[in-house]
């Protein structure tokens, strides 16, 4: 055949494939066959697929006075647009999850309908699902006569009435090859170009007396591996016959369900044909393909175009705004990279987890937020945009320009030079842009969201892959390999379940009728009629072909398929693999682990204070934890959580109640306030502490919630100030006092919730929101440290410290006194419950006991010591940014100790 | 034949191949139900008419695995050897025969298209359904299966809590009554919501039934009742007591005898017999507990809140599946049921497949949910005894241990019973034990005897005991308990070790193989102390999802780089790179480039003022990664996440500085996980990122198989050892978490439900009510979880427990909800061993022990180098460049359509050699090429334009005398010809527009559509032909024309030039 096609166009010969890949591939060996002939420059020979062929007929018409009578075939994401059309428009609609997957496979239902001829009429579709089919095919069908469109699965049948008119350029022989199945519809258009004088020929590749060798392996990963290993060591070896001299030989190998494990053959090939390709400076040239492409909505730049369009939309939510902020494909990305994740730390922590792009450029406004002018610019820019440029009904081609806009405001495709591959995906978003635009002609006009999300699955479907050099190894699936010919073909993953495919007959036309036209996949028997031709022509299209098939997936054990388990199993010996290294296995083997005490880091300069009384507790907690986090500012980047946190709620709390002890002052105050007036008192705090809080988190607190939150805090405050009206009279002296204490040589800030004067002395008082306990001040390594810094601190004269619990229906104080009977619930160490308390004779004695244990820590922090020592393990550890910078893991493997959750036997 | 006369239930065995009859089966541990299960397809297979009318329904994907696999072992075995001696052999031999002849006669071709064998988890099942109905099962396309939607959950609810500020909608004032409810705690409302949906199938079902506060409330009393009824039964006649009626009046009653606790109070003569009543004091316990007999208003306003929104929920966890393409099994479940039909308009399945499910098997039918069970029964619904369709469903009541995965064991019971819907089951009951030597079974026998509950109870989950025979002989003493004393967890591990070492030393069944040995936990921390110990005896162990992945030092390096990768300004990310042993800094060295929270360490890392104050060893590793990190920050977003962090790994040494193999592994794991989240080469939520690597196990120790396996009882499911070793017997099970609202049906199935209990409040009695009842579900449950890992020995069994003991050095009773409690009437005296108690510890050990808390473990750069392997060897074409590069400018859309369209007229009216086209002629053609252009793509609103720039071209052209010499009559003249050459080694495909040859000779020109407004035109046409000369050069080339003239033709311009 290929002879023939070197006669050159004068023979006028056209060859037909069932698909592109094979078009391509019968166009690269007409190219050696030429160049083994010495030629430079040949004329290019006519190999297209079926598709291709009948659409050239199409657009010949289209170029003649058939112009004006000729339906025009739609677009795919037209025609996916009016199948939803036709489904929104039933009473299916509502109940159905989703219509635009619904309606991608209406679409292949309907190639079905007419490449088999199926007639869709309503007695032979007695069941529901096909009903449903029928109804939503008849509108679409409806939509487009209307329109004069028509569509691929239809235009063999648009074009073969016109086949006789002069303008459509039939060839003189029609070559079908490697078809495995010709439709009825395919059949019938050929029948019409032979009426028209074509000759029509079928042919396959001609059959090759192959070795056959079956192989076992481990599993999925191990073959692909062990098949690129083969690749590999077959690289070198001698073409066959035509493909020329010096030329490497063609080398396939075939992956059932390619769609799914493309990126694991894609790198285990790469690693075995240049171990180092992924710490390579440049990128490397590889001499294998992966057939198929991704979606182009999973290209990083596609991805991040579309996140800028949801940036300027009414909301999105703060992942994809600090998505954005930290795309390489915005403007400035690279002279801004540091500033830019720098401000996206810091809002994080003011931000709600959805956003609108105007109070994020308000947030980026404050002067305590960290500098990143270009992209605040843009932002800001990108706001006003959406004002004007992004609001109310459009044609899709208005959207189509507003959305380039937007991008153009946000710097998109960034300064980075592109790359090769980066270039061709650019062009094909705008190529996608344009072909959004004409959507238009099936739409009419739509709002921004449905606009944005119609592009955003446009890209989502549209399979792409940059274009590669010629190479010598194709990786590919099933259907593409159909009627090439290789030197070595490798088929992997047929295991019994796999192979042959199992029969899956489409869900929208009746069984029945789909075997009775014959459908391959529609019938088990038919279907392994199929598949085993299919088998057949791999044990024929190669000098060498390797079959392979796994033993395990995860903990099942598999079969081979029974279409190769007559094959006897050879051993992987038996493939003369070469040997071979992976870049891990070398570095790995190489190297060297030292191990040297550092748990001491350099004594701390002391200039300032160094923070809050955090840091002994942290300290006491676990040194390393207090070296990480108070001298290298280790802190963990929050993520934006609906509503408040803990910590918020606790903040609001110690708010509301200072603002009512600010204004009570003292108990008599309080027990002499009638109700009315606490009531209002009361709101009056409340709304203070909302009003405090919103400045940091406006988002959080708002509307409905925030009113929720509002009756809480006075709630709260209600119930709690049940308990200070229980009490002897006191007077409140400090409210949130800072103070600065210093133990060990290191100096904080000790901040107070409260102090209240008692007839006998002062209490220091700290609210609780959460779990606490008086053992917490106790012992060695105290977990909460806070108040007895705060009571030693001091020079008045302490004589309680408590915890105020204020939480709902739990209300009450918690803590430890001089002598007995101070405060309700404080008790003197003597009657205190927990088990620490033993150690303490009386309050001297704790008081004591506090100052040498805080001297310790102070002294401890201050000298560097950062021993990973966490003191309750586990427990300590379980809300610990920390571990991966720690590396407690590795210090304490496999639980080891770790048991030890220092709970006490009672 | 020895053993087979031994087996006592061979009647049984063989009733259950009758394929005219349906059957429940119940086969204890060890009875072989594998084999009956094929029997059963081979027997069936003998009958129908399509294999694909039977479906098998296994537990997990290895089951069905499995089980395919034999079945089509005994089809091969009867076709291609000769029929064995033994019976039972035999007796497989023939029912496959029989199949074979079926599939010969009907021409299935079974052997060669396993698929047709419907062997698959109910999840497959399922799904197939699904696939099939789209519309019925309101998918519309199947979407993909997410194994763990908790996200999916989580972000249902916060839509859900979203709708708070939607005003007016009933879903706002709701959710304001929850949120009110729960102390106003969103996050807390948001989990209880997400763990409400991960249930759904459950309550969705309850919700049908009628919720209205008369219907509940009556059920109330009709439970209050029946507690003071038995409290009434148990209660001395001769001592007196309230009327039955009055359920207030025994509350008041049961609280003068009982402490709050549910104690005694002190005895008293009158009382001290009745004390001794434990079954009387636990009833008056619940008597005392009992709720009011009618919701509070509160109590009611948020019930009736929660069971409007529950389906609410749902419906958004709905969107949100669509939302991302995904959905669980538990919607592809719920999907299916849809898909059947109702009861009164049952989908007919014939309709769908073309055959109908006439046989149903399922396995390990003690662990079926609601919604499966359901499944089934819609499935046979209709299906009478014999008309040729049956059920056979197998499974252990006594080994259901999946409650957290909703199974459901009074199921299992009630189908006993009752059959399944139509279907009734004829019950068969197997004894006999083919696994464990008789010393275990007969301790089996007596002891669970008394660990399970003696009487049956099906709403309470109590199954009772079943015995079993033993067909192996005894050999030896079987059964070992350990006792260990206060807390003694150190004492256990020990043991453990010994005992493995011990029984290692033994031979093994087969000759030359070790006997195969499992440590069996109830929680993986119970074997925090067991690994350890064993690794420094030296002893080889594999720990099978026992410790996090995300645990392992290796995994947080790469999870370390993940991060820093993400996002420069995370501090500990970054810092943990620097820390990490392919960096290694020390704390001296971190300091100064941790110091300024103002810079970013990467910042810092840039800053040559701060380089300078590391240490010289400090600064060459800290430049040696800045190299690293910035080679792959500079290509950020270009490769996949996965190959960006893996090269940095690489590039930095990462493989290096692992402990073991098992850390490469890990590591791989960690990186095909990242892979398969990462989206676009970035990650859509890091937070969700991180929850699901810590769901992620590390991979067993790469030892040999037959070292000691160390796993949970849930994962032992289905396998034997010859020494089962059970420690950890006094540590409790999980953590039992609240739930929204709580739900009971009683006897006569009606309907109670509770909601969660009001923050602060104390407990609830009708939702404590309620959760009683599950705990004591709970309790039954671990009973048999006890029997599932004792029945996993084949010869030897250790218990080892740990109990506390009182000042006086008396042994207390360990606490309940623990295995030991419920093992404690059988050990007891096991424990009577003398001893005090111990004291407690002073201080507690280190968690890391002192001697490496300061350790600092890391690569030795400079003796670390390695060589490169070698890439394969061959000749690399020059990159295929996309396209021309000249034809690359973005010109805008529409005039490349125009130009598109142009080039095309012209081919047309060259191939007519123009004769008979006029301007005219070309501008009737409007509506053509209005046509074409829209084909093209060119939009509603350029039309117009466009179509009139089309014909302009051509008629510009037409007047042109130089258009009119060019499209002409010419000899040798071709358009649009194409050729192929070889430029630079890459084969191009090119487009000639017009070849032909004239007096002057040769000619090879190309069109441009190009324009040009303003003066010039010269320099204009000038540059042009610069720019296009290489491409012309080339053509002329190709068409093996070296000599021929070249033309561009710009038929907008009437321009021209030649050269
Ligand atoms: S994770 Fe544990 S060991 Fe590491 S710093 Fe935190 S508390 Fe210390």
């Amino acid at each position: 055949m290929l002879e023939r096609l070197a006669q050159g166009h004068e023979a006028r010969i056209t060859v037909v494939t069932p698909n592109r890949r094979l078009a391509q591939s019968l166009g690269s060996e007409f190219a050696a066959l030429q160049r083994s002939r010495g030629r430079e420059a040949w004329e290019t020979a006519d190999i297209l697929p079926f598709g291709a062929l009948v659409a050239r007929l199409w657009e010949d018409a289209l170029y003649s006075d058939l112009a004006a009578g000729m339906a025009l075939p739609l677009t795919a994401a037209q025609e996916q647009a009016l199948w939803e059309e036709a489904i929104h428009a039933t009473r299916y609609a509502e109940s159905l999850f989703s219509a635009g997957p619904a309606a991608a496979r209406c679409r292949q239902s309907w190639q079905l309908v007419h490449a088999w001829r199926l007639s869709l009429d309503a007695a032979g579709f007695p069941n529901e699902d096909a009903r449903a089919f029928l109804d939503w095919s008849g509108r679409y069908e409806r939509a487009t006569r209307a329109r004069r469109q028509t569509d691929s699965a239809r235009l063999p049948d648009v074009v073969a009435p016109h086949l006789g008119h002069a303008a459509l350029r039939k060839p003189a022989t029609l070559v079908l090859f490697g078809m495995d199945i010709v439709t009825p519809q395919m059949r019938d258009f050929m029948e019409a170009m032979a009426a028209q004088g074509s000759e029509i020929v079928q042919a396959a590749p001609p059959a090759l007396r192959a070795d056959v060798k079956r192989v076992e392996l481990t599993d999925a990963k191990d073959e692909i591996e062990t098949a690129a290993r083969w690749a590999r060591s077959r690289l070198s070896s001698p073409p066959g016959e035509g493909r020329g001299e010096g030329n490497p030989p063609r080398i396939g190998v075939v992956v059932p369900d390619l769609a799914s494990s493309r990126a694991r053959v894609q790198r285990s090939f790469a690693n075995v044909m240049r171990p180092d390709h992924l710490i390579a400076g440049e990128p490397a040239a590889l001499p294998f393909n992966v057939s198929l492409g991704a979606a182009l909505s999973d290209y990083p730049m596609v991805a991040d175009a579309l996140l800028v369009i949801d940036l300027a939309s009414h909301e999105s939510t703060f992942e994809h705004a600090s998505r954005v902020m930290r795309s390489p494909f915005i403007a400035a990305a690279e002279a801004e990279m540091d500033s830019r994740a720098r401000l996206d730390a810091w809002l994080r922590k003011r931000c709600a987890p959805v956003v609108k792009l105007e109070s994020m450029v308000a947030a980026c406004g404050s002067p305590h937020a960290p500098r990143a002018s270009s992209l605040v610019e843009r932002m800001t820019r990108l706001a006003e945009f959406r004002k004007s440029g992004l609001f109310g009904p459009k044609p899709a081609s208005e959207w189509a320009k507003a959305f380039s806009e937007a991008l153009r405001i946000a710097g998109f495709p960034g300064d980075r030079a592109l790359d090769s591959a980066e270039h061709q995906t650019l062009d094909k978003w705008h190529e996608l842009l344009a072909e959004f635009a004409t959507l238009e002609r099936v739409t009419g006009r739509m709002g921004f969201n449905a606009a944005r999300e119609r592009l955003r699955s446009m890209a989502h479907e549209k399979i792409f892959q940059p274009e590669a050099r010629d190479v010598p190894i194709q990786v590919m699936g099933i259907l593409e390999s159909a009627g090439q010919d290789f030197d070595h073909l490798w088929v992997m993953g047929l295991t019994d379940e796999a192979w042959p495919l199992p029969a899956r007959a489409d869900p929208f036309i009746p069984v029945r009728l789909q075997r009775a036209a014959g459908i391959p996949q529609a019938d088990p028997v038919s279907s392994l009629e199929l598949d085993r031709r299919i088998t057949h022509g791999w044990t024929t299209c190669a000098r060498e072909v390797v079959f392979s098939h796994p033993r395990m997936c995860k903990e099942s054990e598999l079969s081979p398929s029974p279409l190769i388990a007559s094959i006897a199993q050879s051993p992987v010996g038996d493939l003369e693999l070469e040997g071979f290294t992976t870049l891990r296995e070398a570095i790995r083997s190489a190297g060297v682990v030292e191990t040297i005490e550092d748990g001491q880091a350099p004594a701390v300069e002391i200039t300032t204070r160094a923070g809050g009384t955090g840091l002994f507790k942290d300290q006491a907690a676990c040194p390393f934890r207090a070296f990480a986090a108070r001298r290298l500012e280790a802190q963990p980047l929050e993520t934006p959580r609906p509503g408040l946190d803990l910590r918020d709620r606790g903040t609001l709390v110690h708010e509301m109640m200072k603002a009512v002890w600010t204004r009570l002052e003292t108990r008599d105050r309080l027990v002499a306030m009638g109700h009315e007036d606490l009531d209002q008192l009361l709101g009056a705090c409340a709304d203070e502490a909302i009003a405090r809080m919103r400045r940091t988190r406006a988002d959080a607190l708002a509307g409905r919630y925030a009113q929720l939150e509002h009756a809480r805090l006075v709630r709260l405050a209600d119930e709690w100030l049940d308990v200070d009206r229980g009490r002897d009279d006191f007077e409140v002296v400090a409210l949130e006092e800072k103070h600065a204490v210093t133990f060990g040589g290191i100096t904080v800030d000790a901040k107070l919730d409260r102090m209240d004067r008692l007839a006998t002395g002062r209490a220091v008082i700290d609210y609780k929101t959460g779990e606490c306990k008086t053992a917490a001040w106790m012992g060695r390594r105290p977990d909460e440290p806070q108040l007895p810094m705060y009571a030693l601190g001091r020079n008045e004269d302490v004589v309680a410290v408590a915890f105020a619990v204020v939480k709902t229906g739990e209300a009450k104080f918690k803590g430890i006194s001089r002598v007995a009977n101070l405060i309700p619930g404080v008790t003197t160490i003597d009657k205190d419950r927990s088990p620490a308390a033993k150690r303490y004779r009386d309050w001297e004695d704790v008081v004591a006991g506090w100052r040498v244990e805080l001297e310790a820590t102070g002294r401890a922090f201050g000298q560097g010591e950062a021993r990973v020592d966490p003191k309750r393990g586990k427990d300590t550890c379980k809300n610990c940014p920390q571990p991966m910078f720690c590396r407690v893991s590795e210090k304490a493997p496999f639980g080891a100790a770790l048991d030890n959750d220092g709970s006490v036997d009672e | 034949m020895n053993e087979r006369a031994r087996v006592p239930d061979l009647d049984e065995r063989e009733l259950a191949l009758d394929t005219s009859r349906s059957y429940i089966v119940q086969a204890p541990a060890g009875s072989g139900k594998t084999e009956l299960l094929i029997q059963r397809f081979l027997a069936l297979l003998g009958g129908v008419d399509r294999p694909e009318e039977i479906a098998a329904i296994t537990f997990t994907i290895k089951a069905a695995a499995e089980m395919r696999l034999r079945v089509f072992a005994a089809l091969r075995a009867a076709r291609n050897e000769p029929r064995p001696d033994a019976l039972h052999e035999a007796r497989t031999w023939d029912l496959a025969r029989a199949a074979l002849e079926r599939n010969d006669a009907l021409g299935w071709k079974l052997e060669e298209s396993a698929d047709r064998l419907r062997v698959q988890t109910i999840d497959a099942l399922c799904m197939s359904l699904t696939r099939q109905m789209p519309v019925l099962s309101e998918f519309g396309a199947q979407p993909d299966v997410i194994e763990d939607a908790s996200m999916f959950f989580a972000e249902a609810a916060r839509d859900l809590l979203e709708t708070l500020e939607e005003a007016g909608k009933p879903d706002a004032a709701d959710v304001a009554i929850l949120l009110e409810h729960l102390d106003n705690d969103a996050a807390q409302a948001e989990q209880l919501i997400a763990t409400m949906l991960a249930q759904r199938d459950r309550w969705l079902r309850i919700l049908r039934h009628n919720c209205d506060r008369a219907s509940l409330e009556a059920t109330l009393e009709e439970v209050r009742r029946a507690a003071v009824l038995e409290a009434r039964a148990l209660w001395p006649e001769a001592l007196p007591c309230p009327d039955d009626g009055d359920v207030d009046g025994w509350i008041a009653h049961a609280a003068t005898f009982l402490t709050a606790k549910g104690e005694w109070r002190k005895r008293s003569s009158a009382t001290a017999p009745m004390q001794e009543d434990e079954a009387l004091r636990s009833a008056l316990s619940t008597v005392m507990g009992l709720p009011a007999a009618r919701y509070s208003q509160d109590q009611w306003e948020v019930l009736g809140a929660i069971l409007r929104l529950a389906p609410r929920a749902a419906a958004h966890l709905r969107v949100v599946f669509a939302r991302h393409g995904r959905a669980d099994f538990m919607e592809f479940a719920l999907a299916a049921l849809r898909a059947l039909g109702a009861d009164d308009a049952p989908t007919d399945l014939m309709l769908v497949f073309d055959y109908r499910i006439r046989h149903i098997l399922v396995d390990e039918f003690q662990d079926t949910s609601h919604s499966q069970f359901e499944l089934l029964r819609r499935l046979t619904s209709g299906w009478e005894a014999g008309d040729g369709r049956t059920l056979f469903v197998v499974g252990d009541p006594m080994q259901s241990i999946y409650r957290f995965r909703e199974a459901e064991v009074a199921l299992f019971l009630q189908a006993w019973r009752d059959g399944i819907g139509t279907v009734s089951l004829a019950p068969l009951r197997l004894s006999a034990n083919f696994r464990s030597q008789a010393g275990i079974v007969d301790w089996v026998n007596a002891s669970f005897a008394r660990v399970m509950p003696r009487a049956e109870d099906i709403d309470g989950g109590a199954v009772k005991y079943s015995p079993s025979h033993a067909v192996h002989p005894a050999a030896g003493k079987a059964v070992h308990v350990h006792p260990f004393f206060d807390g003694d967890a150190l004492g256990e591990g020990r043991r453990v070790a010994e005992i493995a070492r011990e029984t290692l030393a033994e031979p093994g069944r087969d000759p030359g193989k070790l006997p195969s040995v499992a440590v069996l936990v109830r929680n993986r921390r119970h074997l925090d102390e067991v690994a350890p110990r064993l690794r420094e005896a030296g002893i080889k162990f594999r720990a099978v999802e026992i410790e996090s992945l995300g645990h392992r030092p290796a995994v947080r390096d790469l999870l370390a780089l993940t991060r820093a990768f993400l996002h420069p300004a995370d501090r500990i990310a970054w810092l943990a790179v620097l820390r990490a042993p392919w960096c290694g800094l020390t704390l001296a060295d971190l300091v100064p480039l941790g110091t300024d929270r103002n810079l970013t360490v990467w910042e810092a890392m840039r800053d040559e003022t701060i380089i300078a104050r590391l240490t010289e060893d400090g600064r060459r590793r800290a430049v040696r990664t800045r190299e690293v990190l910035a080679r792959s920050l500079a290509a950020r977003r270009r490769a996949s996440l996965r190959d960006s962090v893996e090269g940095a790994w690489l590039a930095l040494g990462g493989p290096a500085c692992v402990e073991s193999d098992t850390d490469i592994a890990d590591a791989e794991t960690y990186l095909d996980h990242l892979e398969s989240i990462e989206e676009a080469g970035t990650l859509g939520d890091l937070a969700n990122f991180e929850a699901s690597v810590e769901k992620l196990y590390a991979l067993p120790g790469l030892g040999s198989p037959d070292c000691v396996q160390l796993m949970t009882i849930h994962k032992a499911k289905g396998l034997e050892f010859d020494t089962v070793i059970v420690p950890g017997l006094a540590g409790g099970g999980g953590k039992d978490d609240r739930e929204l609202f709580l739900w009971m049906e009683t006897p006569g199935s009606s309907l109670l439900l509770a909601p969660i209990n009001p923050a602060g409040s104390s407990k609830e009695p009708l939702y404590e009510l309620i959760r009683r009842l599950d705990k004591t579900k709970a309790g039954h449950e671990a009973g048999r979880l006890l029997y599932v890992a004792a029945t996993r020995a084949r010869r030897r069994l250790h218990l080892i427990g740990d109990a506390k003991r009182d000042d006086d050095g008396a042994v207390k009773e360990p606490s309940s909800g623990t295995l030991l409690r419920k093992l404690w009437d059988v050990v007891r005296d096991d424990f009577a061993v003398p001893g005090e108690r111990r004291r407690q510890r002073g201080e507690a050990r280190a968690a890391v022990p002192p001697a490496r808390q300061g350790l600092l473990r890391r690569l030795a750069i400079e003796r670390s180098a390695y060589a490169i392997p070698a890439a394969a060897a061959w000749n690399a074409p020059p990159e295929a460049r996309a396209r021309d590069e000249i034809e690359f400018s973005w010109v805008g859309d529409t005039a490349r359509r125009v130009g598109s369209v142009v080039h095309r007229w012209l081919q047309r009216i060259a191939d007519d050699e123009a004769k008979g086209w006029t301007r005219p002629r070309i501008e009737r053609e409007l509506a053509a090429i209005m046509n074409e252009l829209s084909a093209r793509g060119v939009v509603e609103g350029e039309l117009a334009k466009a179509s009139a720039r089309v014909i302009d071209a051509l008629a510009k052209t037409l007047e042109d005398p130089r258009g009119q010499w060019l499209l002409g009559p010419q000899t040798h003249a071709r358009n649009e010809y194409r050729i192929s050459a070889v430029i630079d080694g890459v084969r191009r495909d090119l487009v000639i527009d017009r070849m032909f040859e004239d007096l002057a000779g040769a000619w090879i020109v190309d069109y441009k559509t190009s324009s040009h407004e303003g003066a010039d035109l010269e320099r204009f046409l000038a540059g042009e032909e610069e720019r296009y000369r290489p491409q012309l050069e080339r053509y002329a080339n190709a068409a093996g024309k070296p000599g021929a003239r070249r033309g561009l033709y710009f038929p907008l311009l009437k321009g021209w030039r030649e050269w």
